[in-house]
């Protein structure tokens, strides 16, 4: 799993799981608003639907009213004119729209039944619609036939000269699928009429069946599923004339329909909520690449590097972290590809010298084998290594401390000469320096032991062609790195030359032979140093400092970085001479692309006058590290 | 007698159309229109008695035409009670809630259009044009009509209908006849109302409290 893939998933889970998390208890809150919802849609019918049965009332009491008060039908209720009354009834009937209209004699016994009109002589006089409109009193609310049949009825007196009761007059409204529907355009309910388990009409055609008798049912569920659909229901008694009340309204109400904007707001969160999942997979995909590009761009970098292929693109420079790792690592793939470049160049050198194909290069100053020599009862001489103007130098094994080291035997006599300014280098202790162990007396005579370097002269190096720009700063930096910390010591090395510099495979540089420049041949013995890199004041035996070792320090540069010496002559006067009055050859003169401030920095090394040069070796490394182009590692 | 006989001898037709037109000139039924003489040279009228059944809840017939001092029976063929009554100027009459049977009788004094109807059944409603003479024919489906027995001399010519009202125009009969005679009533304005019971109230109304 990438890191890219890890961002990505992490980020979706957790906006995945708000989400989710707000989603559900949105709804869990609109779930729990459902029931109640319900409930109050059916009241709200309900009362809808109770006006409406009222209004119906109200007509139907209306009727009555007219009827009664009719002169003529008043005559012919009194002479108990059936067929005129019934004949005068459907007169009525169609012109004020009611189902039906009952009349009866003063005694309750039925004159005229717009239903019925057979039915004639019934006596009706116990009916509790009638009796109390005999007895002078207008009543109104569902009514039971005993014949069969709910209605909406209302009932009322038909008094002659005011007074004497003639009869009842009784308007009726069947509670049938017709007024069903209108009391469902009146409340937007489906609407039933039930009597006990009958239903006598219902908006919803089913009256018959097995649909049409759960509605009856008693009690009636809140929730009722009728015909594929599912309703909240309620039960409500219409008004009742006597008791027990004579008929119920069912009111149903669409869940589906009811609900309808609550889950339409609940489906439209869902979707919401998928975009905005959605969204984050991809705005948390897109952002984790965009991130982790550089670093997996690193990390392939790195794996290619590992492998050995230093030519690999770096991720663009950038302020944040990620920026910073990629500029740490291109700095260190820099350094990497330099010290291969030094090892292979070196490598390269040790095994030339190793063939013998080449120049023996432990033999700087060619020299015929010399025997061995007799270091006495403490060291034993395992090979020469070296031999130069101070002395020769011989790998031998330290019995005391079982160890080999490097013993330079120096001629007799010398140690007055030198031990002093020996004694001060001994404290010098540097990586870039080479350590000092001890001086001794041999039977070959006086001798300094000092750290074995398992490496090649500087000046094995040079002679051939310009060192790489890479691996002649580093040598460069580590000569002044050495020298600095020897200046710190009050040291100065006043003999300073590619042949004291020694360089290990690894391109560790150690300078050798600090406090051994008086026994350096100069002119006379007064002047101190190796001809070609002796300083503008050495030559004329001025005094020396700090800054004598910047000029050599600059010398050594001047070779490494051009391939060759900036004064050259075989005849030591004159080559002091142009040391002392000479410009040396422009670097870049030489080397057309060396870098403008490097060829500067060169060139003020080399000032004649001490005090025009860096200062010190700390101050020339400085100017180095500041004067090195971009891109290449020292 | 003689003059009597004479004029009866000497006497024509008059002949003519009745046109009613309607709201978009177009003609209405002309069946109901009644159409009468009037003038010096008419002969008195002889009274006479005519039938106005009460039948399924209507007047049979709706219009009748008949000269001044003549009666009219109301029997009632139905099985429920009726009642006949008119409010006209000059012909007022309530015969009361009667049932089945041969009926009252009323007579018609003063000439004019007597407008009939029942206070029980708002729908029933008939005419009965009273005229001074005994000059008088109904038209015939086709609007045609014919005046018998008209003895010359100069007259007015009245046609009515209910929806055309009153038109008159003067006629010249003469021992050999009269000319064809063209009337046209405008029947554009008319509108049907309802209209009121015996006791001048609204037959819808006349059983809320404000109406006892």
């Amino acid at each position: 799993m990438t890191l890219a893939t890890k961002f990505a998933s992490v980020a979706t889970a957790i906006v995945a799981a708000v989400v989710l998390a707000g989603i559900g208890a949105v709804w869990a809150v609109m779930h729990r608003m459902e029931d109640p919802e319900l409930d109050a849609a059916v009241a709200r019918s309900h009362e809808l639907a109770r006006d409406v049965v009222g209004q119906h009332l109200r007509r139907l009491a209306l009727i009555d009213t007219l009827l009664a008060n009719d002169p003529p039908f008043r005559a012919y209720v009194t002479e108990a004119d059936a067929l005129s009354v019934l004949d005068n009834l459907r007169d009525r009937r169609e012109l004020y729209g009611c189902d039906r209209l009952i009349v009866t004699d003063r005694d309750g016994r039925l004159l005229a039944d717009t239903k019925r009109p057979a039915a004639g002589g019934l006596d009706l006089s116990r009916d509790p619609l009638i009796a109390p409109a005999l007895e002078g009193t207008a009543r109104s609310g569902a009514w039971l036939d005993p014949a069969g049949g709910l209605f909406l009825a209302a009932s009322s007196p038909i008094l002659q000269g005011g007074r004497d009761v003639a009869g009842a007059v009784v308007a009726l409204d069947a509670t049938d699928d017709a007024l069903a529907l209108e009391l469902r355009n009146a409340t937007g309910s489906e609407v039933a009429f039930v009597t006990g388990s009958t239903v006598s009409g219902t908006s919803i055609g089913v009256a018959a069946g097995a649909a049409g008798r759960a509605l009856g049912v008693q009690p009636l569920p809140s929730r009722l599923p009728l015909e594929s659909h599912e309703y909240a229901a309620g039960r409500f008694d219409l008004p009742a004339i006597g008791d027990p009340p004579g008929g119920a309204l069912v009111l149903l109400r669409s869940v589906e329909r009811e609900l309808a904007p609550l889950r339409r707001v609940r489906t439209a969160l869902i979707v919401a909520g998928a975009i905005a999942i959605a969204l984050a997979i991809a705005a948390g995909t897109a952002l984790a690449g965009r991130i982790t590009r550089p670093i997996a761009d690193l990390a392939k970098a790195t794996e290619r590097i590992a492998q050995g292929d230093f030519d690999v693109p770096l991720p663009p420079p950038s302020a944040d972290e990620v920026g910073r790792l990629a500029a740490a690592f291109g700095a260190m793939t820099v350094q990497l590809k330099e010290k291969e470049a030094m090892d292979t160049y070196l490598g390269g050198i040790v095994a030339r010298s190793q063939s013998g194909a080449g120049e023996p290069t432990w033999s700087v100053v060619p020299e015929p084998q010399s025997a061995t020599p007799d270091l006495g009862e403490r060291f034993e001489a395992r090979g020469l290594l070296g031999r130069g103007a101070t002395g020769t130098v011989w790998r031998a094994y330290d019995r005391a401390l079982a160890e080999t080291i490097a013993l330079k035997l120096l001629p007799s006599g010398s140690l007055e000469r030198v031990g002093r300014e020996i004694r001060l280098a001994r404290k010098i202790s540097h990586r870039n320096v080479v350590r000092i162990h001890d001086l001794v007396e041999t039977p070959a005579g006086p001798a300094i032991g000092m750290e074995l370097v398992d490496g090649v002269p500087l000046a094995a190096l040079l002679g051939r062609e310009r060192l790489p720009l890479g691996a002649a700063l580093r040598i460069a930096r580590q000569i002044c790195d050495g020298l600095a910390a020897a200046h710190a010591e009050g040291v100065v090395h006043r003999d300073l030359k590619p042949a004291n510099v020694l360089v290990d495979p690894s391109g560790r540089v150690k300078i050798a032979d600090f406090g051994l420049a008086e026994l350096t041949g100069g002119g006379g013995g007064k002047l101190a140093g190796t001809p070609s890199y002796m300083a503008p004041e050495q030559t004329t035996g001025a005094p020396v400092d700090q800054r004598t070792d910047v000029w050599a320090a600059g010398v050594i540069l001047y070779e490494m970085l051009c391939g060759r010496l900036p004064f050259r002559d075989d005849d030591a006067p004159r080559l002091y001479a142009s040391i002392r009055g000479d410009d040396p050859p422009r670097p870049r003169s030489l080397v057309p692309d060396l870098p403008e401030a490097l060829e500067a920095i060169v060139l003020r090394a080399l000032a004649k006058i001490p005090a025009d040069r860096p200062g010190t070796a700390r101050e020339l490394d400085e100017a180095l590290v500041s004067g090195t182009p971009r891109g290449v590692s020292i | 007698m003689s003059a009597v006989l004479a004029a009866l001898l000497l006497a024509a037709s008059v002949r003519g159309t009745v046109t009613i037109t309607g709201k978009k000139s177009e003609a209405l039924d002309p069946s109901r229109a009644v159409v009468w003489l009037e003038g010096r040279a008419a002969p008195p009228a002889v009274p006479a008695k005519v039938v106005m059944t009460t039948r399924g809840k209507k007047f049979t017939p709706e219009v009748l035409v008949l000269p001044a001092g003549s009666e009219v029976l109301f029997p009632n063929e139905d099985s429920i009670q009726h009642n006949a009554f008119s409010s006209s100027e000059g012909n007022r009459f309530d015969v009361g809630l009667y049932g089945p049977g041969p009926g009252k009788e009323v007579v018609m004094r003063t000439p004019g259009v007597v407008r009939v109807y029942c206070n029980v059944h708002p729908q029933m409603a008939a005419f009965v044009i009273v005229t001074p003479t005994g000059l008088a024919a109904r038209a015939k489906p086709d609007g045609t009509f014919e005046i018998t027995g008209v003895p010359p001399g100069s007259y007015e010519l009245n046609a009515w209908d209910e929806r055309g009202g009153t038109s008159t125009l003067p006629v010249e009969v003469k021992p050999e006849g009269a000319p064809e005679v063209s009337v046209t009533l405008d029947g554009s304005r008319f509108k049907q109302r309802p209209h009121l019971d015996k006791e001048g109230r609204s037959y819808e109304e006349r059983g809320t409290p404000d109406y006892p």
